[in-house]
């Protein structure tokens, strides 16, 4: 029923838009439409929940964070529809939020100022990852993860999944800190160069 | 500058940055330079891009329905007493 009624009222509000874009609800959103973020919460909060979930391994953690989350990107116009994907945004966003709150560290403005340090340019075009849909994207995602190097890719995953620490990584594949250190930044490096380099 | 900002030490440190393990100095000293090359920034942008995309892989769990009217409410969009919008 609230579903139904929500539904209603925004079809009201777009009219004949039957499927708007992450770009549109995000701008309508920044012009008065709040029922905007309906849409948005709909799209994303599995995605946001899902990623809270995996790192905090709590229910309840997981809860607040995803509406921490929502919050926050209501509050900030840190994120340019043009300039990026939302679900990226997010997901990153929540990845770092998570991470401050297992390792306790009070640094919840430290992403959104990462993201921001890299939008000042309007010459470059998005790429066409950031295009993509969160399908497509999942797609080259998967592809590109099987062509990393095995052990990368375990340190990868194991950092960006679980929110572990090098040490936590190293001790748990038995390795040196400074090994884990190394190869998940060649890691991130290897998977930006199939991604973005190879112009999927 | 910009033959600095396209090494290999440079590339390990953007993906430091953006996995965001640089210690408090070495983020300044990192943002500073990213004001001022475009060929740099370029990287982290790139960089980051590529690790987000990494978020739609975890697989989907189906958040508990009530925390949708809570969030929603939380933003004012929703009375979670009435369910209207």
């Amino acid at each position: 029923m609230l579903q139904y009624l929500a539904s209603n009222v925004l079809m009201s509000v777009w009219g004949n838009m039957k499927n708007p874009s992450d770009a549109e609800l995000v701008c309508g959103l920044r012009s008065g439409q709040k029922y905007s973020i309906t849409i948005l919460y709909d799209r994303y909060a599995g995605l946001v929940y899902s990623i809270a979930y995996r790192i905090l391994q709590n229910d309840q953690e997981a809860e607040d964070l995803t509406q921490d989350i929502f919050i926050t990107f209501w509050q900030s116009d840190r994120f340019d529809p043009t300039r990026g994907s939302l679900s990226s945004f997010l997901g990153l966003l929540t990845r770092s939020r998570a991470i401050d709150k297992i390792r306790q560290r009070a640094t919840a403005n430290n992403f959104l100022s990462r993201w921001q340090q890299t939008i000042t340019e309007n010459s470059t075009s998005p790429s066409p990852l950031e295009l993509a849909t969160v399908q497509e994207t999942q797609i080259k995602i998967q592809h590109v993860m099987r062509q990393l190097p095995a052990l990368q890719r375990q340190i990868l995953e194991l950092n960006y999944y679980e929110g572990f620490s090098h040490n936590q990584i190293a001790e748990s594949l038995n390795l040196t800190p400074g090994v884990v250190k190394s190869r998940l930044r060649q890691a991130l490096i290897q998977l930006k160069a199939q991604l973005i380099d190879r112009k999927y | 500058m910009n033959n600095f900002s396209t090494s290999d030490e440079i590339k390990e440190l953007a993906a430091a940055y953006v996995l965001d393990e640089l210690e408090p100095s070495e983020v300044a000293d990192f943002e500073q330079l990213l004001t001022t090359d475009i060929v740099v920034r370029q990287e982290v942008r790139e960089l980051q891009i590529a690790l987000g995309g990494l978020s739609v892989n975890v697989p989907q769990l189906t958040p508990p329905p009530h925390l949708r009217a809570k969030t929603l409410a939380s933003l004012g969009v929703f009375n979670e007493q009435t369910g209207e919008i």
